[in-house]
């Protein structure tokens, strides 16, 4: 009796435990999928009133998948990823490494964490002021270095590395602060002993090092690599999709489909495609890190 | 304890200074600045409108009504005016203004939501259709036919029947007063074309006067003739930079859009054919619209570095600064910017005209056509306070509100009579208007031109970085509409 009162009382006490973040996960998750699950399978364009909430199956998904705009939208984000990760990711490294050899390097850190904690909105606009052709000093400066007036936002390829250049300028210092909290705490007796055996500097960085923060590395990348993918303030304010569509990266072009376009029951399909493309992948990488922690 | 006594009473003369300056504020903020005491004084003028007004503050004080509207000169300049509203009326106005593309898509979300946040909204005409299709707007046509909310002064037959045809009615019922009369005309630097040397300079190389163009072929070589390099001469002055002789507004945006249609119809080509709008009648990758789209691509040559940039304001500053100093087709509103001494170097110096044909038909009594560009006001179908929100689109629209705001050169007005005024007459670009909207075109008002003019967005401006060529752009812009319409 004893006994199922016990057991009784610790499932009731391991259900209150876990209702709030049940709920939590629900409401944040669960509920709003669905609901776009549920749009996905239904006629939502707002330019044909009379077919809204019309079921029409995966018609929605077939549109996406046979729109040509989606998949240069999704190879346009792809580059941006691939290109700005790296970029990020060895200069956070090469600037954690800095700081570490600096003696009371904290306020130095603090400076350097300043464009992190600007909005991605003010980020965005500080981009289109300084970058703009007719009144931007980026413009000017590289027109009175090189004597040729510079028109970035306006070639596709310079724009799209400005967005580039601009979000590095954001956000490396959140993956500097990661690898520098991760390098400062790495143990001494290994570079102790390289110190013995007379190794470079480089080979103390690449043999020992590197292996050593590669967990705190691969959980950086992965917090930065979620981040890109959702990439959207900077592209609205800086260059709107434009110059063509140089910069109309996918969420950007679902912004559009939904909010310009009005054709959400589109533009869910693809969000919903979005998803179940990123979990398995989320899935994944923290398998990797659950396996680099374990190494 | 001696510094605690001195903390003390500079806390207290702070708390003192900070409610005698809100009182202040308070006192000094509910009477009306004198050019609103002015407009509140010629509604009481009318004893018929003054009385009409007296029984509607009786019914309606104390409402409040929300209201969104579009950032530019009409609604800068309406809102130092709210006051005499709410003074007249009872009813205070919650004014909220964004650019374009946000006003857009906030108004979108609210009636997609049934929010009912806004009660007077100020939406883009060629959206119309989408919110009647959708069942999002109040037709006027009740309040119109109540008496006890018809102003003595309100007389229809004054507004300007292209501008209210184009921006409220649909399917021959009435969603709303238009807000604003814009549309597109020329805009030259009159005081260059009338300089003898470079009178001289144009007809030695081109064997006509320089004069404003009446087909496209010298809008374009006049663009080419005063596009100069720094060191060269203007009207006998050397120049300390480079200037150019016409500009587009061609950054990805509604601006682009708008200026390429105005391009399009003077070149005779369109979106549907008759401008009956059926998949069938198609024709946006017609002959005339490549030709349309290829000359005004070649605009680029005359245009300076940031035009790919632009949006409306662009032209405007880059004419303001003297940057560019030729001529340019752009909104009548816009040039309100050239003639503030404040901010501009060509006050005075503009003229403004019909915009151009492909060919002369002048001599047949004929001119150029210009695009519309008006905004309607209209009520939400999920607002509160409906009645308020017609009130408050009745007063905006009535003639001592739209004379005032014109000769305050914050609006293009919507009645006929307002341009007889005499400030009104006087001002060019106000004065160019009129002839303006002789000869209007608008864009498709179908629930599906927000998805196509995005498309268009995407094809012109990869046309103009030279990504695509005119034909291949407009050739995907015709795929792409015949998958939107049904």
């Amino acid at each position: 009796m004893r006994k199922a009162w016990n057991w009784r009382f610790s499932v009731q006490k391991d259900i209150l435990w876990y209702l709030p973040i049940t709920i939590l996960i629900i409401f944040l998750f669960i509920a709003p999928v669905s609901i776009m699950l549920s749009n996905s399978l239904h006629a939502f364009n707002y330019a044909r009133p009379s077919e809204i909430g019309t079921y029409i199956g995966v018609q929605n998904y077939s549109q996406a998948l046979h729109s040509e705009a989606f998949f240069r939208s999704i190879k346009r984000l792809l580059s941006f990823f691939l290109i700005t990760l790296t970029a990020e990711t060895i200069l956070a490294i090469f600037l954690a490494h800095i700081l570490k050899g600096i003696e009371n390097s904290r306020p130095l850190l603090s400076i350097l964490l300043i464009p992190t904690i600007s909005a991605p909105v003010v980020v965005g606009l500080l981009g289109r002021f300084m970058l703009n052709t007719s009144f931007g000093i980026i413009p000017y400066v590289i027109g009175l270095v090189f004597g040729e007036q510079i028109t970035i936002l306006s070639e596709p390829n310079l724009a799209f590395i400005a967005l580039v250049i601009v979000e590095i300028w954001h956000w490396t210092p959140l993956l500097t602060l990661i690898f520098y909290s991760g390098l400062i705490v790495l143990p001494m007796d290994p570079y102790d002993a390289a110190k013995v055996d007379g190794a470079s500097s480089w080979n103390v960085f690449w043999y020992i090092t590197l292996p050593m923060m590669m967990p705190i590395i691969v959980a950086g990348v992965v917090i930065r690599g979620i981040d890109l993918l959702k990439i959207f303030d900077e592209i609205l304010v800086m260059t709107g999709g434009g110059p063509g569509d140089a910069t109309e990266l996918l969420n950007f072009f679902i912004y559009k489909l939904a909010f310009r376009s009005w054709n959400v029951g589109q533009a869910s399909a693809i969000g919903v495609l979005l998803i179940g493309t990123m979990l398995p992948l989320t899935y994944i990488l923290f398998k990797i890190i659950g396996g680099g922690r374990g190494n | 304890m001696c510094y605690f006594k001195d903390f003390r009473r500079y806390v207290i003369i702070l708390l003192v200074l900070v409610v005698v300056f809100s009182l202040y504020g308070i006192v000094f903020s509910t009477s009306l600045e004198p050019e609103a005491q002015k407009m509140l004084d010629a509604f009481h003028e009318n004893s018929a409108v003054s009385e009409f007004y007296d029984q509607v503050k009786a019914a309606y004080d104390g409402t409040t009504i929300n209201a969104i509207g579009w950032t530019g000169p009409q609604s800068e300049g309406l809102r130092n005016f709210l006051p005499v509203f709410t003074e007249l009326t009872g009813i205070e106005v919650n004014y909220e203004t964004f650019q374009f593309d946000l006003v857009v898509e906030k108004v979108k979300m609210d009636a997609v939501a049934k929010a009912g946040n806004y009660d007077l909204e100020e939406i883009p005409y060629q959206d119309l259709g989408w919110f009647v299709e959708n069942g999002y707007l109040l037709p006027f046509k009740d309040f119109m036919e109540n008496d006890k909310l018809r102003s003595p002064i309100l007389n229809e037959d004054d507004i300007i029947w292209a501008s209210w045809n184009a921006s409220s009615w649909y399917d021959g019922v009435c969603y709303g007063h238009p807000s604003v009369t814009c549309t597109m005309y020329l805009w030259y630097r009159k005081d260059l074309f009338e300089d003898p040397t470079e009178k001289t300079n144009f007809y030695v190389k081109y064997g006509y006067e320089l004069a404003p163009p009446k087909t496209w072929k010298q809008f374009r070589e006049i663009g080419e003739f005063f596009t100069r390099e720094q060191g060269e001469t203007l009207a006998g002055k050397v120049l300390q930079r480079k200037v150019y002789g016409t500009a587009i507004q061609g950054g990805r945006n509604d601006a682009l859009t708008c200026e390429w249609l105005q391009y399009t119809w003077s070149f005779g080509g369109g979106i549907f054919e008759g401008g009956i709008t059926k998949k069938e009648n198609l024709i946006v990758n017609s002959p005339e619209n490549v030709a349309a789209l290829d000359f005004y691509k070649s605009l680029l040559e005359f245009s300076p570095p940031g035009t790919l940039e632009y949006s409306y304001e662009g032209p405007t500053t880059a004419f303001q600064q003297e940057l560019v100093v030729g001529l340019c087709v752009e909104w009548n509103d816009q040039a309100f910017g050239l003639e503030d001494p404040k901010n501009s170097a060509v006050v005075g110096k503009m003229g403004y005209g019909p915009v151009p044909m492909e060919v002369d038909l002048t001599t047949q009594g004929l001119s150029g056509v210009s695009h519309y560009g008006g905004w309607t006001q209209s009520i939400s179908n999920n607002s509160k306070n409906p009645e308020a929100a017609y009130l408050f689109s009745q007063w905006i629209i009535s003639p001592i509100v739209q004379t005032i705001l014109a000769q305050k050169k914050a609006i293009a007005p919507v009645r006929n009579s307002t341009y007889s005024v005499p400030e009104v007459a006087n001002f060019p670009p106000l004065a160019a208007t009129g002839p303006a909207m002789a000869d209007t075109h608008y864009r498709p008002r179908i629930p599906e031109w927000a998805e196509m003019e995005e498309e268009m967005r995407v094809a012109l401006s990869r046309c103009l970085i030279g990504e695509l060529s005119s034909q291949e752009a407009l050739d995907w812009l015709y795929s792409r509409y015949m998958e939107i319409l049904k």
